[in-house]
């Protein structure tokens, strides 16, 4: 069952572990939302942030060991709203983005449909 | 009565008899050793034990090996001897003794001397009576002189005592007055803050300096509060050295009050505790990334479960393939574990994977030393445990000729891919960015099994290879369902995750 919320939604997924990413994915394409990604790395991030074309960004707070402060900024000064996913509690998150919806690992498919859903552009 | 007869015997043989007191006298005539014991005994609170010498030899031999001696009488003219040479050697050896001169004749001048040179007093045997007053007070004086002499010892024994146990246990002390803020430290205290030279800080004021500024009002607080409320101090601040570098100090101290009870000053202990407090960051940064990585891998854990599901034919299938792949992540654990997390090499993951199928010489595995980060050597294990997998159950490890060649090697730019078959699957050269650092080419090759039927759906493992690890390595991967065998080629670019030894 497709929620009406997640219609014609496209999301950007920020993750550098395959497995996860994966399975983000498949939660996603049941919900017949469009996936981007996955970015595994700042950089990646960055370059797809640059290209564009998504609503939504569900971004890993730690890629590879490094934190994703610049991805943050990036999509927070392109005005487009984004979901941490951190196995760290909120005192991992970059300072500036302390407010932003997170979402602990590991989570509910729900939980990532739901968060999408609440926040995605209007 | 028999009581009070009884008390008062009591009281008599409560009085310690007096212990005698050892007198060495150095006198040749054996008439005036007698005058000089008459007149000792004359004295009423003392017992003397006189151990009489008349000769220069007898002399040295008691002064350096006869005493202990309370007192030292000498008469100044002797046959083989002279008074001012006795009391030289009296006062080398037995400085704390007093040296009464006892002379038939002795010259204001000589007596003077005498004095000067350390003699306590001197007695004319003209005026023997003197001699009594003289050795009463000489012995008194003695007394006190040798109490002060040895408390003063045992004070400087005590503090050297302190000292050494402050400088064994990096202990610095310090001392505030409140009156004018000047400070004390000894040098330990001050090298804690990095100075070399106490003086560098006389007052609270300049000590304020070198704390960091955002613990200055903490510390000021808690200063306040030990001297207001009488209760200890005991706190940890961070201190910047004039290096620049931050440290921690911890100090502890208490309040000091005048009889009236008011605070006067504040005195303690500091102590370095910057190599506590930095095991204490490691610590909390463990726990930290512990938490993270359970965190981590529980996520992979239900990745994994739930990508089995999906593909597993029914649900009787599903354990035995989600308890194969747990299997396999827990062995990446354990590897990169006893790697103590820093990564693993490329034939170390290859040989955990295939290792259950090294028997007979099926499998081949070849390849120069390359290492690999965590993350990478995780994935690539799966990876290879999803090949291994597959080749056992439908592939040439399922056949009794099947064999599999793992192999790999570092292209470096420019140069060309030895042919392997595969050039039609994927980009026939390394493309993009992989060609600027060189690659890592791996190839997986299965023969001598069953013909390949390819699959008409992708399963799990051939999604983690074709995209997870596409994905994480950023790299071309090409998995072909070849009827004469399986075959993979990942093209990995070198990177500080792929690296060649």
């Amino acid at each position: 069952m497709t929620d009406a919320n997640l219609s014609n939604l496209t999301v950007l997924i920020v993750e550098d572990e395959p497995l996860i990413a994966m399975s983000l994915e498949d939660a996603l394409i049941d919900q017949g939302v469009a996936c981007l990604g996955p970015a595994g790395s700042v950089s990646a991030a960055l370059e797809m942030i640059e290209a564009g074309g998504f609503d939504i960004a569900l971004l890993d707070v730690n890629l590879r060991g490094e934190r994703v402060d610049a991805v943050a900024d990036r999509l927070a000064g392109a005005g487009i709203p984004f979901i941490f996913t951190t196995g760290h509690g909120a005192e991992g998150l970059p300072d500036a983005h302390r407010t932003r919806p997170v979402i602990g690992k590991p989570f509910r498919d729900i939980d990532i449909t739901d968060a999408l859903a609440r926040h995605r552009p209007r | 009565m028999a009581d009070v007869i009884d008390t008062a015997a009591g009281d008599t043989a409560g009085l310690d008899p007096p212990t005698p007191c050892r007198v060495l006298l150095l006198e040749d005539s054996g008439i005036d050793a007698d005058l000089v014991r008459e007149h000792l005994l004359m004295i009423d609170d003392h017992a003397f034990d006189v151990h009489r010498v008349e000769t220069r030899q007898a002399f040295i031999e008691a002064v350096t090996g006869g005493g202990p001696f309370d007192l030292i009488l000498s008469d100044f003219d002797l046959p083989d001897f002279d008074g001012m040479s006795a009391l030289a050697i009296a006062r080398d050896r037995l400085p704390r003794v007093p040296f009464i001169f006892v002379s038939g004749m002795l010259g204001e001048e000589n007596a003077i001397e005498a004095l000067k040179k350390g003699a306590t007093d001197y007695v004319v045997k003209l005026r023997m009576e003197r001699l009594q007053v003289v050795v009463r007070r000489a012995l008194i004086e003695a007394r006190d002189r040798n109490e002060l002499t040895d408390k003063r010892a045992a004070l400087a024994e005590s503090e050297a005592r302190l000292r050494f146990a402050l400088e064994a246990g990096r202990l610095g002390s310090w001392e505030l007055t409140l009156a004018t803020n000047r400070l004390r430290v000894s040098s330990i205290c001050a090298a804690n803050l990095g100075l070399a030279d106490p003086a560098e800080i006389p007052t609270y004021e300049r000590l304020l300096e070198h704390v960091h500024p955002d613990d200055r009002e903490h510390q000021k607080a808690m200063v306040r509060q030990a001297v207001g409320s009488g209760s200890p101090l005991d706190m940890e601040y961070r201190t910047i050295w004039p290096d620049g570098s931050v440290h921690w100090v911890q100090v502890r101290g208490r309040a000091v009050y005048d009889k009236d009870g008011t605070a006067t000053g504040l005195a303690g202990v500091s102590l370095n505790i910057t190599d506590r407090k930095k095991a204490e960051e490691r610590q909390l940064l463990l726990l930290e990334e512990l938490n993270h990585r359970v965190k981590n891998t529980l996520a992979m854990v239900q990745s994994i479960a739930k990508q089995t599901l999906r593909a597993a034919p029914s649900v009787e299938a599903f354990p035995d393939a989600f308890q194969s792949r747990l299997r396999a992540l827990a062995q990446a654990h354990d590897l990169l574990t006893r790697r103590h997390w820093q990564g693993a090499s490329l034939s170390e993951i290859a040989a955990l994977t295939l290792e259950p199928h090294v028997h007979a010489g099926r499998v081949k595995v070849g390849g120069p030393p390359v290492n690999l980060t965590t993350g990478v050597a995780v994935s690539l294990h799966l990876a290879f445990h999803e090949l291994a997998t597959n080749a056992a159950k439908y592939g040439a490890l399922s056949a009794e000729n099947g064999r599999v060649d793992l192999d790999w090697e570092i292209v470096r730019p420019g140069q060309t891919l030895v042919r392997d078959g595969m050039s039609q699957i994927g980009s026939g050269q390394i493309g993009g960015r992989s060609d600027r650092g060189g690659a890592l080419v791996l190839r997986w090759r299965e023969s001598g099994g069953p013909p390949v039927v390819p699959p008409t759906r992708r399963g799990f493992g051939s999604r983690l290879i074709e995209r997870g690890l596409a994905h994480e390595l950023e790299g071309d991967v090409a998995l072909a369902f070849e009827t004469a065998g399986v075959r993979c080629r990942l093209v990995i670019p070198l990177s500080s995750r792929v690296s060649p030894q």
